[in-house]
């Protein structure tokens, strides 16, 4: 770009706080009608803080059409806290989308959209706006687009992570639809993700028809998909069922679901497909599961969802120990191993935050509190993180004072914290230079 | 502790900038937004707005901090370099750190944001400096092209120059190395400022554009909402304009110094406190401000952006003017008037965050009233 672009770009990055908003809208309506991608992209940015407060009504372009099934689950960044929830990082899927722009574009410039419908917020709920076989075309488009991005991204777990997520909710997304669309009266509302379908499903007919209920919850159940959408379908359903009695037909749908998902996770330690499919995605649904369990089973002193929640625990438990804490530890000594080997006192962003997902992931297992094999296990696991790493900082930081340490493997230091705790990477930096 | 949690804005309305503290960029999030101050016994201690969720100001003395719990590696490093320098200055808190940030031992995230603001404070010393040597030789006549841009170890070199050295002590009435050691001394001590036509701008510059802007987008969103909201729009809103006004002045004080270089240098030595003074009045004016643009940001970003539930925060967490500076914007000011507006009861089914009715809370209820199998409020 030119230099007088700079200082356009400059003059109205010092300016756009002082338009007036009718021009701010003129503005970005120009600037979305610019050809010159980069152009475009640079001035979107200046005007963005301005159009975030406006919100004016976005135009329907193939790639936000394309993201409405899933557009709940899109995140600036990937919280490394929140390992294991479902979230598309917008900057995975910046990877993704070139890979599959064409037959995605190619499949919604097919549509003839109703001008007078044609809004974001009819499309959300409308499943005649935009027919199935559009949707089926995304996800053959995604399914696609995987192999060459893994190809082209060998490490790029997020982008990996969200295209699955992507292919799921993009499978679901028609049928929940008009499953709502056929209970609108009891799904009322333009946002309609799997569990508000579920939950008016559980709460709303069960009072008047629980048999019809029933019925409707085994038309559901199919769409569930994975073993993702169980985990959430039965948090829906349990938090209701624990908390109303008369929600039998919910009761017997969390038998048939815990029994499926007991089943699921004894399969997962057999097959590693499955194992990264929970280990990755689910674990923390699963952990904060089994806690809703117990809780509402206290809660209520129900002896029927104690049960139901001792089955679902013994299951966990034996899938945490038996797959999920070797593997775990097995990813972490590798990428330490690599750290110290590389530069003990600068760690990249994105190996940092690598580690602290997994080590996520011995904070998510204690939050959980399953059982004391678990903890036994975590314990020792870390102790050696523990060991390893301090013998590094001896070799990196052993001498001088506060600072040279500092200096010379601050990022370890860092590390440390990570598994030992703050307290104790502390001591080992402040007690050792005195 | 303050004793009475809901009146603490109210009467602690800090009566200057030493009693207000510096802001700390402790990461641990209950300690987000804590002050550290000098008591009157020359004594460190951390007032801690809104701790736990209450509406209290908490005072605790640096020293039992670490039993307050959740510090990370970097805060606990903040904390025990903050007593060994005894830094009670927003300059002197921030450079402690940035030495931390720039080890890595706050995460790489930090590290790769204290190498940017270290950049470019050394990028503005750089500029200022230029700026002044270049000035400087206009003055004595000499020609300053030869000198490129980034290459201030040029200068040394030029001073070697019996011609430049006694025309330096005519006009400046400085030896070489006296000239150098001041334009490099102001330099560092105007880099905060910069220049008014740098671009990008100095780290103050900087900040208060982003206020600027943070009001007009303040502004913007207020006209989506309505009473209680919007008057809270409005105090944050009059703070940071008073904010503003109170930093033009130092600023332009500084600006039209650094236009009249002889006199800048030449009198670098006795003014030397009058423009250092001025600096550490727009720090103080300006600390606190970065953490709750931040927070705005953050609540307007997402895609489900509620600002409303960020602005109850982000007014306990305002830097308000001392209630001295307050007055000498305008003597009939009340610093808690603002304040006051906010305090009334909350209505019946309305969410006392947002002052938005409880649509959640009323279906609730309407859904328990025309339920037959339930007792309690059914019944009555």
């Amino acid at each position: 770009m030119t230099d007088e672009f700079d200082a356009l770009t400059r003059s109205l990055a010092h300016r756009v706080t002082e338009i007036d908003t009718p021009d701010v809208l003129r503005l970005a309506s120009l600037v979305g009608r610019l050809e010159q991608e980069a152009a475009r992209r640079t001035l979107q940015a200046v005007i963005r803080p301005r159009l975030r407060m406006l919100r004016p009504d976005r135009p329907l372009t193939p790639q936000r059409l394309f993201c409405l099934p899933f557009e709940h689950l899109l995140v600036n960044h990937r919280s490394p806290a929140r390992f294991g929830t479902p979230e598309v990082p917008r900057p995975a899927m910046a990877r993704l989308w070139p890979l599959i722009a064409d037959p995605v574009t190619c499949a919604f410039h097919r549509i003839e959209l109703d001008p007078a419908s044609a809004r974001l917020c009819q499309i959300r709920s409308d499943p005649d706006l935009i027919p199935d076989t559009h949707w089926s075309a995304c996800t053959r488009a995604v399914r696609d687009g995987l192999p060459r991005l893994a190809g082209d991204h060998p490490d790029d777990d997020d982008a990996a992570r969200s295209g699955a997520i992507i292919v799921e909710c993009l499978t679901l997304h028609h049928p929940i639809l008009r499953l709502a669309a056929e209970h609108r009266d009891a799904s009322p509302g333009s946002r309609c993700t799997l569990e508000e379908l579920f939950l008016d499903l559980f709460g709303e007919h069960n009072r008047s028809d629980p048999a019809g209920s029933e019925r409707l919850c085994r038309l559901a159940t199919p769409l569930v998909g994975g073993p993702a959408g169980v985990v959430r379908v039965l948090g829906c359903g349990i938090e209701l069922g624990g908390r109303d009695r008369a929600a039998e037909s919910a009761r017997r749908v969390i038998d048939t679901l815990v029994r499926d998902l007991a089943d699921a996770l004894r399969a997962c330690g057999r097959d590693p497909r499955l194992f990264d499919w929970f280990a990755r995605r689910e674990l923390d649904q699963l952990l904060a599961l089994h806690g809703l369990m117990w809780q509402l089973a206290r809660g209520s002193g129900d002896r029927w969802l104690s049960g139901q929640a001792d089955l679902f625990a013994r299951a966990l438990s034996h899938f945490v120990v038996g797959a999920v804490l070797p593997r775990l530890a097995e990813a972490i000594a590798a990428r330490l191993d690599a750290v110290v080997a590389a530069d003990a006192g600068r760690i990249a962003t994105a190996e940092q935050a690598a580690l602290e997902r997994l080590f996520g992931v011995y904070d998510s297992l204690d939050a959980g509190a399953i059982g004391p094999e678990i903890d036994a296990q975590a314990r020792s696991d870390r102790a050696g993180f523990a060991a390893a790493l301090g013998a590094a900082l001896d070799r990196h930081a052993a001498a001088g004072g506060l600072g040279d340490r500092l200096t010379a493997a601050g990022g370890l230091f860092k590390l440390f914290e990570l598994v030992a705790g703050p307290e104790a990477a502390f001591h080992r930096l402040v007690g050792a230079a005195g | 502790m303050a004793d009475k949690p809901g009146d603490v804005p109210l009467r602690n309305i800090p009566a200057t900038f030493e009693e207000r503290g510096v802001g700390l960029p402790f990461a641990s999030e209950r300690l987000q937004l804590a002050r550290v101050r000098r008591t009157d016994r020359g004594q460190l201690e951390m007032v801690l707005p809104n701790f736990a969720d209450t509406n209290a100001l908490y005072v605790v003395p640096w020293t039992a901090i670490p039993d307050l719990g959740g510090l990370t590696l970097a805060d606990r490093l903040l904390h025990r370099e903050v007593i060994r320098e005894n830094a009670t200055t927003p300059f002197a808190v921030r450079r402690l750190w940035l030495t931390i940030a720039e080890s890595g031992a706050a995460g790489a995230d930090a590290r790769e944001r204290a190498e940017a603001a270290l950049v470019v404070d050394r990028t503005q010393h750089l500029t200022v400096s230029l700026a002044l040597v270049v000035a400087s030789l206009r003055l004595i006549g000499r020609s300053p092209e030869a000198l490129s841009f980034h290459r201030l170890d040029q200068i040394p070199g030029l001073l070697r120059d019996r011609v430049v050295a006694d025309a330096l002590q005519e006009v400046f009435g400085l030896n070489p190395p006296a000239w150098y050691h001041s334009v490099t001394n102001l330099g560092e001590a105007l880099a905060p400022v910069g220049l008014a036509n740098s671009d990008p701008p100095a780290r103050f510059r900087q900040l208060l554009r982003d206020l600027s802007q943070f009001q007009r987008l303040l502004r913007d969103w207020s006209t989506t909402v309505t009473g209680e909201l919007r008057a809270l729009v409005a105090f944050i809103i009059e703070v940071a304009e008073h904010t503003r006004a109170q930093v033009q002045a130092p600023l332009a004080r500084l600006d039209d110094q650094v236009r009249d270089v002889e006199a800048l240098v030449d009198g670098w030595v006795r003014r030397r406190a009058d423009i250092t003074d001025d600096i550490d009045r727009i720090s103080w004016l300006l600390d606190g401000w970065e953490p709750v643009i931040a927070l705005w940001d953050e609540a307007t970003t997402g895609p489900d952006a509620v600002p409303a539930e960020t602005l109850d925060k982000m007014v306990r967490h305002l830097p308000i003017l001392p209630s001295t500076e307050y007055r000498q914007v305008d003597e009939t000011l009340d610093p808690s008037e603002p304040l006051r507006r906010q305090r009334r009861f909350v209505r019946l089914y309305e969410d006392w965050r947002t002052g938005r009715e409880d649509t959640a809370l009323l279906s609730l209820i309407e859904k328990s009233r025309t339920d037959p199998s339930r007792t309690g409020w059914a019944g009555q």
